[in-house]
């Protein structure tokens, strides 16, 4: 079981790292994307400040994700109570059957209301059926590679 | 599949907290394993009736299964 734990002390460090790359990154591009004034929508357009508050917001969000993450796994790595209690929670076998079992039941109501966005959409704004079309094709793709890859591992 | 940890976990004056901590799972595993929502892998089914001083016979009712 100690192995275990100094296991799990070492993944949650390489998390920490993820983490923090992930929120420089977005920090970076948040800030270059706002002195540099860029937007995908023009200035002059009615819905730009919200789109671009929108993009701001979900920014933000993602980066204080990060940060709380990071102090969850800085917290857990330094008590040897909270690392067992973070690791039985995140590796609770009930916990992975029910993602499991919800993940494959939503795959294909995904695939047939994102087939059925391309459809519909198509009669009203290509745009979003095409970029239906390419979540779609991009959800597949991802599935079958994991597929391929899991199938070889196991 | 019935089981018997709810009856083991009262003699010994356990919690499900505490018998979850024993066994690395969350107290809602316990909760489904003792209403016989959820079946314990054979990992888990171990580690229970190991903390318990039984085999797994003994712990978790089988015939169920066999059918």
């Amino acid at each position: 079981m100690e192995n275990n734990w100094n296991a799990y002390r070492k993944h949650l460090k390489t998390q920490n790292l993820q983490f923090s790359i992930l929120a420089i990154f977005l920090l970076g591009f948040l800030l270059c994307a706002s002195l540099l004034n860029i937007s995908p929508v023009a200035a002059e357009a009615r819905w730009a400040d919200g789109w671009n508050g929108f993009i701001l917001g979900a920014g933000t969000a993602v980066i204080f994700l990060c940060v709380i993450g990071i102090v969850m796994n800085l917290r857990a790595i330094k008590s040897d109570e909270a690392l067992k209690k973070l690791y039985i929670k995140e590796h609770d076998e009930r916990k992975t059957e029910i993602q499991k079992t919800a993940f494959l039941a939503a795959y294909w109501p995904e695939v047939l209301g994102l087939m059925l966005g391309v459809i519909i959409g198509g009669y009203f704004n290509p745009v979003v059926s095409l970029t239906c079309l390419g979540c779609l094709l991009y959800l597949c793709v991802v599935r079958i590679l994991f597929k391929i890859y899991y199938s070889k591992k196991l | 599949m019935k089981t018997k940890i709810k009856e083991l976990r009262k003699q010994r004056k356990l919690s499900q907290e505490e018998l979850a901590d024993a066994v690395c799972a969350t107290r809602q595993t316990i909760t489904s394993i003792e209403t016989g929502k959820y079946i314990a892998s054979l990992p888990l089914a171990y580690r229970i009736a190991h903390y318990f001083g039984l085999t797994i016979e003994e712990v978790f009712d089988l015939t169920d299964t066999e059918e």
